[in-house]
């Protein structure tokens, strides 16, 4: 039967082999409802694509390029709750994937997503590995002799009765990969989780699911917002995810040239017009010293740190290493046990600070709460001193410096790249000394993320960028200072 | 931020079957409101008491104590108003204070609400809300609630840290040189009101993302459930069952002789 | 596109899921969450808030499961658990009248939404007040229950004067919450 769907949707390198497919998306289109002010996107248009049985592909693409909605999609939690407009047809092993509920497919296929605290509902790790498995209703003695194995494979053994809120970042991973071989589905769907993962872990991941599609006939779809040298060593095929389309590597002569072109090899190296920083100290840390109530096991100590005044600062360390807590600190929304704070030479206090720092949190939606952008951006502007018109005229500037859909949309629609640059605006229309970016690398474009650095910048205050790419730090000039174990351990770069 | 009564610990009450603690808490409750005699009632409250002193210490049973007292002064002052037949016992020129009829109303009151925190309390610090849960699942409580239960614990921490994050996020929307208006009561709330609201936003937020990570654990499907954590029953379970039913035939003995009803 | 599968297991996930965000964020509301209004230490917590606003979007039966579980939860957690028990019913009930006034009138023309407003203010506060004072009555005397309904008024109150704008501003700046009613 599924020699029929080969001639329709993958006549793509004429070498067909005896495997049988596996998943199958034919000519299909997905498109997210429109609200008031913002107008409803296609994210598909007429995609097809096919998957083997023992293929392994690694599928690239930019943010927002759709890799986490086409990722839920074949899972059959999307369409769902969405009201999205959907046609065409995925299936697989030849069946439409909307003749169950996405309950009934867990045998068929899995998924590890993208943040692993969307997935997580239990408070215990075992728990959390064991309920797909009890939904199926294995017996109790399988579900343990298949999580003593699953947790050894993934080297988290000893954590059963952890909370798994409580694990670092890629330990989350490896209990979620666990769980999905305990589930042990035909289709294995990850979505980017070769990040947050150490480079042996990367390693180890990937062989393991070379071998897992070759020796049990599995199909294994792996997204990625970046390429890694790595992927081409690990004997999956790659394909890219444009434009609501799929491109296969076997398909396009330049894929390398394609990708990079879309900005997913690395950073691209900007020359901007720097604006060169100054000596002239802003803020100025001694001696300070820090630990949450409740948890001794952190400590916070800052000797000596000089933040100058238009200089671009990045701090970068692991997780847990104290840098969210520092930048706290200097917003003076935590108070240090000991120690001063200086700005422009005189104390800064707690409401002194609140008011001369910015903090763009990693997540934007904590300060979103309007239903529109404009009063959004005019809800800082409030307390100002500027005339009505000028306001006006300022939150306009703001939605076309940031490139932002319209005015008139509502924030908490907006993609996590917009709401990110609206973010940024709300932060732009606001006089501050020091601005500072958290985690901005996650999930954002280069271009987005330059977007925001650029129209700040230009503002001459100084800049914190808080990140894990080191990218990034090469595409900016600026001083960079390592964090550990919450202390700065060294400096490079010079102002 | 969020602190659980729950206090592990190898006591006898704690290493009681959670089945059985499940089982006899209604029960116990039930008598506090049973007709006793004044001393009998007093004495049962006295034993929860006894029992959190001897197996928690004496630090734990003031931590209820301190949880009610206001309310326990509350009685103290109100009740014997209420009650103004019998020997006057403390009067006011004509207006009469305290009867002999209050008094005995106002400390049995007291009895029965100290008792009933003090076996709350008992019951709480010494079984783990996971323990719970299992033993009420053992009792055939549905899966869905105890489902909805467990999910509620796993993002009560994370909303609490979520309502932290989103006020610090606010209290840094405004400019260098802005002139806030300093607020106060009322003011108070208004200020509240757009963390609130993106508080509300990002929860209503999670719905659809933690309906599918439900859907993906296979929750909805037609097939019965297996478990694979259960209560472990602990060896000394023939003896808690025993002591269990020579408890409640203590009771009903100790009711039968001293029912205040005559 | 292909015949809809029947959407009543994901219906169910639904509104497992939709419960406990809601009853979490009721004891968020109930335990973290509180404004002093009083310089000595009176505190109204939001959970009347959270439940009106629960009652508003999501309907009654939501708003019965996460307003009392929600509620009993911050007692347990919060160390009042002897109140759990009582707690879940008086607000869980409260948050079904309020779902149920609100489902009755249609939410359509200004009138109706007043008096639906004022009549869910009135059922929710005799209900939650009357449920805590004939059980506290039970427990402690009537007397003494007696002293705490202006508090428990005043609660109902803040619930309707923050929890309906909140209704509002939520549903305006997130749209899609409309269709999460049922």
């Amino acid at each position: 039967m599924y020699i029929l769907y080969r001639t329709s949707a993958c006549d793509y390198n004429g070498a067909m082999t005896s495997s049988p497919l596996l998943l199958e998306i034919t000519d299909y289109s997905f498109r997210f409802p429109g609200y008031p002010g913002l107008e409803s996107g296609t994210l598909f248009q007429s995609m097809n694509f096919c998957l083997k049985r023992g293929e392994f592909r690694i599928m690239l693409g930019g943010p927002e390029s759709g890799k986490t909605t086409l990722s839920r999609c074949l899972t059959a939690v999307y369409p769902g709750l969405t009201q999205a407009e959907v046609s065409g047809r995925i299936s697989i092993d030849g069946e439409s994937i909307n003749s169950r509920s996405a309950c009934d497919w867990i045998e068929q296929t899995g998924i590890v997503f993208q943040d692993p605290e969307e997935q997580i509902i239990s408070t215990r790790c075992d728990d959390e590995a064991a309920l797909p498995l009890e939904s199926l209703g294995i017996p109790a003695d399988r579900i343990t002799a298949l999580r003593s194995e699953s947790f050894k494979h993934f080297s988290i053994e000893g954590m059963e009765e952890r909370d798994p809120l409580s694990l670092s970042g890629g330990e989350k991973k490896r209990l979620l990969l666990a769980s999905l071989e305990m589930q042990n589905p035909d289709l294995w769907i990850l979505d980017e989780t070769v990040d947050e993962l150490d480079r042996e872990g990367q390693t180890y991941l990937l062989e393991y699911l070379q071998k897992k599609a070759e020796q049990e006939g599995k199909g294994i779809l792996l997204l990625a917002s970046r390429y890694r040298d790595i992927y081409s060593r690990c004997g999956a095929g790659l394909a890219l995810l444009k434009d609501g389309q799929i491109l296969l590597q076997e398909d396009c002569p330049g894929f390398m040239e394609l990708l990079e072109g879309e900005g997913l090899v690395s950073a691209p190296e900007e020359g901007r017009g720097v604006l060169p920083g100054t000596t002239d100290p802003l803020l100025q840390l001694n001696n300070i010293h820090f630990t949450y109530p409740g948890n001794p096991d952190f400590t916070l100590r800052i000797d000596a740190l000089r933040v100058n005044r238009g200089e671009t600062l990045f701090i970068a360390g692991s997780n847990g290493c104290g840098k969210s807590t520092l930048a706290r600190i200097l917003c003076g929304l935590l108070e240090p046990e000991e120690g001063e704070i200086l700005l422009n030479g005189r104390t800064g206090e707690k409401d002194v600070l609140n008011r001369s720092c910015a903090y763009l949190f990693q997540n934007p939606d904590y300060q979103l709460f309007l239903p529109s952008v404009k009063e959004e951006l005019a809800l800082g502007l409030k307390y100002s001193s500027h005339s009505k018109d000028t306001r006006r005229k300022m939150v306009d500037d703001a939605v076309r410096l940031f490139k932002l859909p319209s005015g008139e949309a509502p924030p908490a629609l907006l993609s996590f790249g917009a709401r990110k640059r609206l973010q940024g605006a709300i932060y732009y229309l606001l006089e501050k000394h020091l601005y500072i970016l958290d985690e901005a690398d996650s999930g954002l474009s280069y271009e987005d993320y330059f977007c925001i650095l650029r129209e700040l910048k230009k503002k001459g205050a100084a800049l914190i960028v808080i990140s894990h790419d080191r990218s990034l730090r090469k595409a900016e000039t600026g001083r960079t200072v390592f964090m550990e174990k919450g202390r700065i351990v060294s400096e490079e770069g010079r102002v | 931020m969020i602190d659980t009564l729950y206090r592990p610990g190898h006591s006898a009450v704690h290493s009681f079957d959670c089945r059985l603690k499940l089982f006899l808490l209604p029960l116990l409750l039930i008598y506090f409101f049973l007709p006793l005699s004044l001393p009998a009632a007093g004495l049962y409250t006295a034993c929860f008491a006894v029992l959190i002193l001897i197996y928690l210490g004496f630090r734990d049973l003031l931590i209820p104590l301190k949880m009610i007292f206001p309310l326990l002064i509350l009685i103290t002052l109100i009740t014997p108003l209420f009650h103004r037949t019998g020997t006057v016992l403390i009067s006011a020129g004509d207006f009469t204070l305290l009867t002999g009829r209050g008094l005995d109303e106002t400390i049995r009151y007291l009895a029965r609400f100290s008792g009933i925190s003090f076996l709350f309390f008992l019951f709480f610090r010494s079984t783990a809300m996971d323990d719970i849960l299992l033993g009420l699942s053992w009792y055939r409580l549905p899966y869905t609630l105890t489902l909805v239960i467990s999910i509620a614990l796993r993002y009560i921490p994370h909303l609490a840290g979520l309502y932290g994050q989103i006020k610090a996020a606010h209290a840094l929307r405004c400019s260098i040189e802005d002139d806030l208006p300093r607020s106060r009561g009322i003011g108070k709330i208004r200020n509240l009101f757009p963390v609130l609201v993106s508080l509300v936003i990002q929860s209503v937020k999670t719905i659809p993302v933690l309906t599918m990570a439900l859907e993906l654990k296979g929750i909805g499907r037609s097939n019965p459930r297996s478990q694979s954590r259960t209560l472990i029953t602990p060896e000394s379970v023939r003896i808690q069952i025993f002591s269990s039913l020579l408890l409640i035939a203590l009771l009903i003995t100790n009711l039968i002789l001293f029912s205040s009803i005559k | 596109m292909e015949n809809q599968t029947d959407r009543s297991k994901q219906n169910l996930a639904f509104r497992i899921a939709a419960v406990a965000v809601l009853t979490a964020l009721t004891t968020v509301c109930t335990m973290i969450i509180r404004v002093p209004v009083t310089p000595t230490r009176g505190y109204i917590n939001l959970a009347d808030v959270a439940i009106f606003f629960t009652a508003l979007t999501f309907g009654p039966f939501t708003a019965l499961a996460a307003g009392g579980l929600g509620t009993a939860l911050a007692d347990i957690l919060g160390g009042y658990a002897q109140w759990a028990p009582i707690t879940f019913f008086a607000h869980g009930i409260q948050g079904m009248a309020i779902g149920m006034i609100f489902r009755a009138s249609g939410v359509d023309s200004r009138g109706r939404m007043i008096l639906a407003l004022i009549l869910s203010f009135i059922a929710a506060t005799v209900i939650m007040a009357g449920i805590y004072f004939v059980t506290g009555g039970l427990m402690y005397g009537f007397g003494a229950a007696a002293t705490e309904i202006p508090g428990n008024i005043l609660q109902n109150a803040a619930g309707v004067i923050v929890g309906f704008p909140l209704y509002l501003a939520v549903k305006k700046a997130y749209p899609p919450i409309s269709a999460y009613r049922w």
